[in-house]
């Protein structure tokens, strides 16, 4: 059986603070801390690539599973919207050169935003199934320092850069159920870079409206899908949207505040690392059913239940 | 339709809920602001209030409609050019 194996992340060394910049910002320092929630942005330096960030993941990765012999590593995707360059050529293939993989690779972008992951992880599962491919790495890298206007103070203090990569092989640590996958572009200019400026734009009430309304009964489909009764989920892994947002999603689903931590208080949104980076940290720990929720550009949303092995 | 009495009884209710006040008394002029909510807060009121009235506003923006009497006069023109 494919499923996740393994979890690694890059942070960049540097961050911002967002509490420092506060007043600049013309916000209160309780609004930043206590409602956005980021306090500080991981950002990316300029000349490092998207695929750098993937490269640094990998590295970060084969700390973790030292016997990883890039020799065999034979599907490789990159999920972002803020490719290398221009987007052409497409940035897995960086990837894979920079990585010194062997040409016996598939290697393909995905262009979504913060459900990227949930897309990402079923896209790769099922392509590696269907073509028998045993060693895959879905990494998600998307910086959004690179479209961000640092007057935009809508923008500017929620995006920090980031990127993880997830292992998928035989004999996992997480085995994936049904997934529900939606999409709205009706409303796709709630969160877009404009043409002609190449600049982020986000209609906040839009985002925060679409969320807090069509991510609950997602997450209740998938659990009908699956067959899991929500008192059986021991964890719901929502995207790191804002603090929030995740607040304001709790009640909506009717669960313990608990069980839907916020986690990005110290790197901000990182669009669809936000999920791997909270799975990260409870790889090794006892949650045994965990449902992961993105949403975001599109607009889209996605939500699927992993169980431990 | 709703009036303008249903409106601030959704608003009012809408607030007590979202600042977790016993009781809420604020004037139909008055700044949202200065009654403690913040442009985030202001997002969920309007969310309570669609609830509340069982209306639908749409991409509704309240940074522009900072009173009762502001929100109002934008809600019934957004419900209006709706059902036009």
């Amino acid at each position: 059986m494919l499923g996740i194996k393994a979890i690694a992340s890059y942070f960049p060394q540097k961050r911002v603070s967002n509490i420092d910049r506060a007043e600049e910002a013309g916000k209160d320092v309780d609004f930043i801390s206590d409602k956005v929630g980021f306090t500080s942005l991981l950002r990316k330096d300029e000349e490092e690539e998207t695929s750098d960030l993937c490269v640094r993941a990998f590295e970060a990765l084969l700390e973790k599973e030292t016997d990883i012999d890039r020799e065999v590593i034979d599907c490789l995707i990159v999920v972002t919207q803020n490719p290398d360059g221009f987007g052409l050529p497409h940035t897995s293939a960086i990837v894979q050169h920079k990585l010194g993989l062997s040409e016996d690779v598939a290697a393909f972008d995905i262009s979504l935003g913060c459900s990227g992951f949930v897309y990402g992880l079923d896209t790769i599962q099922a392509f590696m199934g269907a073509q028998g491919l045993r060693h895959g790495l879905l990494f998600t890298a998307d910086p959004y320092s690179k479209v961000i206007d640092p007057q935009d103070y809508n923008t500017e203090l929620l995006f920090g850069d980031a990127a993880a990569v997830t292992y998928i092989a035989q004999n996992p640590v997480f085995a994936s159920g049904k997934s529900t996958f939606c999409t709205n572009a009706k409303l796709s200019h709630s969160i877009k870079v404009d043409e002609d400026t190449r600049v982020l734009s986000m209609l906040g009430n839009n985002v925060f409206k679409f969320a807090v309304s069509k991510v609950p009964p997602q997450v209740e489909k998938c659990l009908e899908l699956n067959a899991i009764e929500k008192d059986d989920v021991d964890l719901f892994l929502l995207h790191q949207g804002s603090k929030f947002i995740v607040d304001n999603l709790i009640p909506q689903l009717s669960i313990a505040a608990e069980k839907a931590p916020f986690l990005a208080a110290e790197t901000g949104n990182t669009v669809s690392s936000s999920i791997p980076l909270m799975l990260e940290q409870y790889f090794e720990s006892t949650e045994q059913t965990i449902v992961i929720s993105g949403f975001g550009v599109g607009l889209s949303w996605a939500t699927s239940l992993l169980k431990r092995v | 339709m709703f009036t303008l009495d249903e409106f601030r009884e959704a608003v009012k209710a809408g607030i007590k809920k979202l600042l977790k006040k016993d009781e809420v008394l604020i004037a139909d002029d008055e700044d949202f602001g200065d009654y403690g909510l913040d442009s985030l807060t202001g997002m969920s009121l309007v969310l309570e209030v669609e609830s509340y009235l069982d209306i639908d506003l749409g991409e509704f923006d309240i940074d522009d409609a900072n009173t009762i009497e502001q929100f109002f006069e934008k809600a019934k023109q957004t419900i209006e050019e709706y059902d036009s």
